[in-house]
């Protein structure tokens, strides 16, 4: 069971969850537990020979009932790949798997906030290489989506929607310009190649979502994904975590839907390479003020970006 | 796609509820045998669905049923 300790300095919640100490890191190919369970071999987390998307509670939760929640996506059933090499049907599918979710946890009296996102990459601290990603269910709500409810309020509407805006009229960092979905290197990236991929219509989570648009964010986001390997010809670390509407409301628990609707469906990628080989790290200023400083500009690294997503196309 | 449990262990005596449906998707709940949930998403095919496949998707099936079983 994990504990929750209030960092009065900075005013955010730090978890203690000490049995993840000992939790599975980096298994050989033969011994992985996202793999199925092949007949008459050891059980895996999916005892069943074959599968197209599971999903099953973490067996070392940061969270867990009556305390949020902490869920393994698993994409596929191969070992090998990544969510950018998914059949596009495939990443349909998975979208309608996270909206899935989304309801399901949203409605729950002890999740406040879902996060969806994929750690891809030992240099993220991943510890198995199946294509994976995870949910956790936060019985409080976090520091960024609070960040988010206040620009809301600082910019008089949806910040989302304004910062869409913005990044349309000027047009320098877009990645991908679709009908419903857009992709673009945000005006104050903090990571070299931080990428953000907006719903363009107002949608404060996948639950409001059409069809269509589900079909649009999967293939956007799988472009951008193949864009990122092809940068550097290389598998390419990321963290993508999806921003969605928090599910409590002020006055209290309520499902997804019933409660104030602040938030706005995107997906930000945080890749730590700043060059091929070397890693940006979280130092002095960051760690110590809070300040990110970078060493590139956005509207280059959006070139760069541009050029290997039509590669990659 | 086979369903039948490869271990025959688990699901432990766990329920297994099949039927459930969201969007385009089936919904199978299995109870692990420690108590945690697994839940297995595939994809749901009404009649007629065939026809209205798109072509990534018949592709991807096509590749998914020449695969070798594991």
């Amino acid at each position: 069971v994990s504990e929750l300790r209030f960092d009065e300095l900075r005013g955010e919640q730090v978890v203690y969850a000490i049995h993840r100490q000992d939790r599975t890191f980096l298994p050989d190919r033969e011994h992985c537990p996202l793999d199925p369970t092949k007949p008459g071999g050891p059980e895996t987390e999916i005892p069943f020979p074959s599968f197209d998307i599971a999903v099953f509670d973490n067996r070392f939760p940061a969270f867990q009932a009556p305390g949020g929640a902490a869920e393994v996506v698993v994409y596929t059933d191969r070992h090998d790949g990544s969510f950018g090499g998914l059949g596009a049907a495939h990443a349909e599918r998975l979208m309608w798997v996270w909206r899935h979710r989304y309801a399901e946890l949203g409605a729950r009296g002890d999740v406040d906030y879902v996060m969806i996102f994929e750690n891809r990459g030992v240099e993220v601290g991943v510890t198995l290489h199946h294509p994976h990603g995870q949910i956790y269910g936060y019985p409080f709500l976090p520091p960024v989506p609070a960040a988010e409810r206040a620009a809301d309020e600082r910019l008089g509407g949806c910040a989302p929607c304004e910062l869409l805006r913005r990044e349309l009229a000027d047009g320098e960092r877009l990645l991908i310009d679709g009908p419903d979905v857009v992709a673009y290197v945000p005006h104050a990236a903090r990571w070299a190649y931080e990428a953000h991929v907006a719903m363009r219509a107002h949608r404060p989570s996948l639950l409001e979502c059409e069809p269509r648009e589900l079909r649009a964010l999967a293939e956007t986001l799988q472009s951008l994904a193949r864009g990122y390997d092809a940068l550097f010809e290389r598998p390419f670390p990321y963290v993508m975590v999806v921003h969605q509407a928090p599910t409590a409301g002020e006055a209290g628990d309520a499902p997804p839907g019933a409660a104030e609707r602040s938030g706005h469906l995107h997906v930000e990628f945080y890749p730590p390479l700043r060059t091929a080989e070397k890693l940006k790290f979280l130092a002095g200023s960051e760690q110590g003020a809070g300040t990110f400083i970078s060493d590139t500009l956005p509207e280059e690294t959006a070139v760069a970006l541009r050029d290997a997503i039509a590669r990659a196309s | 796609m086979a369903r039948e449990p490869a271990a025959p262990s688990t699901p432990g005596g766990g329920e297994s509820a099949v039927g459930e449906r969201f969007g385009p998707l089936a919904i199978e709940r299995v109870a692990k045998a420690d108590g945690r949930a697994l839940i297995l998403y595939s994809r749901a095919e009404p009649p007629g669905r065939a026809e209205s496949l798109g072509r990534a998707e018949q592709a991807e099936r096509s590749e998914r049923e020449g695969r070798e079983p594991r």
